[in-house]
């Protein structure tokens, strides 16, 4: 069979190289203007992945509830890969206006099943660690209180 | 010289299977996912800085839809059954519930590939079923070459911003056994601790991995590297998956789509269609006749 038979068809019409220009170098500007500028908004996005060196250092935030009775609740959303990735928002924290902080705190209450007024107050917390290259055991270097929300 | 290669005919197969196998990607993504968890989040837990910002919302009903709608439609694309309208409806479903999955606070590359090169295939159009396989037209030739030039260029990029921010230092280093031993493999952290405490393995592993990326454009730009290209990429985006959890699938089976067939150096005997070939003749004959 020979490669690519050759079978022609009539020209394109006069607007279709010029499409095909547009199209191809449009669709290479816009990535490498991203990457550029270090633009992160979905679709764009500057293709930072796993660009940073990981060592044996890392850093954990916590969102606890402090219930009106003295316990300690994580937070974290245990369920579903679009609720577990909401943990990103938790530094939004540290700068929200009250009113913002109030309202993702208590987005996050909801989850967990717990009503703002039996919390007393819900605290962020970041912790500082080090990893054991054998057991992977994350020992504690360091720790902060980052905000205190009251619902 | 470039543009030249770039902005060339090419034959009605060769777009045909690009059209249908970045189809075929979008319908199995809108297919294996719950999307009915987008449901469960909070208004408060979204971000809208995305393409997707100014979308709603959406209750569980109107997520089924979008998913059942655009997978008919990728189907119908695939078909061949008006590909150029129902290629667009699968688009903007699957766009609309990726971008809306990704406004959870992280970025999430999981889908950006398939999307930013399905967006380049919504200005082409699709040889009709009546072309022969073999029929070459610039219509058909661009855009299987401006989906290389996309794919080589992101993994280009990804290349480039390892370098750019943590220099040399992210291959030769210890990094990559970090990245292993804080990742969470499906066959257990003894399998990751395993590859991670091997002397000398990740660090192969990384050089491996920044030197395709570096390499892709090239790679791609020769026809008898396109295959190999994808199953490297393969080969690479399955370890991460092995050692991390990270399904970068979707990355894989477009690299696939947009490779494979351009880097076939003839039409596959079963593309064949007779039929066609003689509907082609019969309308080229009409077109002739005064």
């Amino acid at each position: 069979m020979a490669p690519f038979a050759s079978e022609q068809v009539p020209d394109a019409p006069p607007g279709e190289r010029r499409r095909a220009r547009l199209v191809t170098y449009t669709a290479v500007v816009v990535l490498l203007t991203a990457a550029l500028l270090q633009l992160d908004a979905w679709p764009m996005t500057a293709y930072r992945l796993f660009s940073s060196v990981r060592t044996a250092d890392g850093v954990s935030l916590t969102l606890w509830a402090e219930g009106v009775d003295g316990t300690r609740t994580d937070l974290r959303p245990a369920a579903g890969e679009v609720l577990g990735m909401t943990t990103h928002l938790y530094r939004q924290l540290e700068d929200a206006d009250p009113a913002h902080a109030r309202e993702l705190v208590d987005a996050w209450l909801g989850l967990a099943g717990m009503r703002p007024a039996d919390v007393s107050q819900v605290v962020l917390e970041r912790t500082t660690w080090r990893m054991d290259a054998e057991t992977r055991e994350k020992h504690e270097t360091g720790h902060a209180v980052v905000a205190v929300v009251t619902p | 010289m470039l543009d030249a290669r770039l902005i060339a005919p090419g034959p009605a197969w060769r777009a045909r299977w690009l059209h249908a196998g970045v189809a075929a990607v979008v319908g199995l993504r809108l297919l294996t996912r719950d999307w009915t968890q987008l449901a469960d989040r909070p208004p408060a837990l979204r971000t809208h800085l995305n393409l997707v910002g100014w979308v709603p919302d959406l209750p569980v009903v109107a997520l089924v839809a979008l998913q059942v709608v655009g997978f008919a439609a990728a189907v119908l694309a695939i078909g061949r059954v008006r590909p150029r309208l129902a290629f667009a409806v699968a688009w903007t479903a699957y766009v609309v519930l990726s971008g809306l999955w990704g406004s959870s606070g992280k970025f999430m590359h999981n889908d950006v590939l398939t999307v930013t090169v399905a967006t380049l295939l919504l200005f082409s159009s699709p040889p009709a079923r009546g072309v022969p396989a073999d029929a070459r037209h610039l219509r058909w030739g661009w855009p299987p070459r401006a989906a290389l030039a996309v794919v080589g260029v992101v993994y280009l990029l990804t290349g480039v911003q390892k370098l750019r921010h943590s220099g040399p230092g992210w291959a030769l280093g210890d990094n990559m056994a970090w990245v292993l031993r804080q990742g969470t493999s499906p066959f257990g952290e003894g399998f990751t601790l395993a590859v991670a405490n091997l002397p000398a393995l990740p660090q192969l592993l990384a050089a491996g991995a920044l030197c395709l990326e570096l390499l892709a454009p090239l790679l791609l730009l020769v026809a008898w590297t396109r295959i190999p290209f994808a199953v490297a990429v393969a080969v690479m985006h399955t370890s991460i998956w092995a050692c991390l959890g990270l399904d970068y699938s979707a990355w894989v089976l477009t690299v696939a789509a947009v490779a494979v067939p351009a880097g076939l150096p003839w039409r596959p005997p079963w593309s064949r269609q007779l039929w066609s070939r003689q509907l082609w003749n019969r309308r080229r004959a009409r077109v002739a006749t005064p």
